[in-house]
């Protein structure tokens, strides 16, 4: 999975968009509230579920973004699963 | 000008305008630009460096350094280098003020003009804060910006 921190765009390895990150709220991941599955947590300012992208596969996460144009996703610069990239 | 509920407290949002037609065409508008100098930080960078196939001529940008050498026919033509990331179109922008704002309006500015970091990475890099919220006290925005302390995850 690559991630272009200039545009916020998250993509995967072969260049498939999975989203564009736009939060406002500059939120915590920390903060926010936990859910029974450790890799999703709750937003309560837009009630949210707000998806670890270290514990999906690219797969899961394209899955998960076409079933639901708005989900939300959490992105760790350094995350294993993960490298940046300026170029996208 | 709308508001935006996008914004975290849905207050009105302030757009920048960054070239000289645009600003004019607000002006005219009924806003008034507040004009400003684009003023990159030395706070704010990225960096990459470049390998080059030897047989093909083609480039790979590398910009993590994660990502191991590459083997074979690569080899690094650019070291491992500092740059500030952004371009753009003019060393100066300006806010559009409505003008039926009133001293103490909080409100959301969308595309900030200056530098602030708004996230950091643990190998080096700055990444720039997009938007911000800001409070109008009569004369000037005043960006109530809150540096977050080792901000290297993100939402959205």
């Amino acid at each position: 999975m690559k991630f272009n921190p200039h545009t916020n765009h998250l993509f995967t390895d072969d260049g498939r968009l999975i989203k564009r990150l736009h939060c406002p709220f500059r939120l915590d991941w920390s903060k926010l509230g936990p859910r029974d599955d450790p890799s999703a947590r709750n937003c309560h300012i837009c009630q949210h579920t707000v998806t670890d992208t270290a514990q999906r596969t690219e797969d899961e996460l394209l899955a998960l973004m076409s079933a639901n144009p708005k989900a939300c996703l959490k992105v760790d610069l350094s995350q294993d699963n993960l490298t940046l990239t300026y170029q996208r | 000008m709308k508001t935006n509920a996008a914004n975290p407290n849905d207050l009105r949002v302030i757009k920048t305008a960054r070239t000289e037609e645009a600003i004019n065409q607000a002006a005219k508008e009924g806003f008034r630009p507040l004009v400003k100098p684009v003023k990159p930080s030395k706070k704010i960078h990225s960096k990459f460096c470049i390998w080059q196939n030897q047989t093909t001529g083609e480039i790979e940008v590398l910009s993590d350094y994660r990502i191991n050498p590459l083997d074979g026919d690569w080899k690094q033509m650019i070291d491992w280098t500092e740059y500030y990331p952004h371009n753009f179109p003019m060393p100066f922008a300006a806010y559009l003020i409505p003008a039926d704002i009133s001293a103490g309006e909080r409100v959301y500015v969308k595309d900030l003009i200056e530098d602030f970091i708004g996230m950091s990475w643990n190998q080096g890099d700055t990444f720039r804060l997009e938007s911000c919220e800001a409070v109008w006290d009569g004369s000037d925005l005043k960006i109530d910006y809150k540096p977050a302390k080792n901000q290297i995850s993100m939402v959205g």
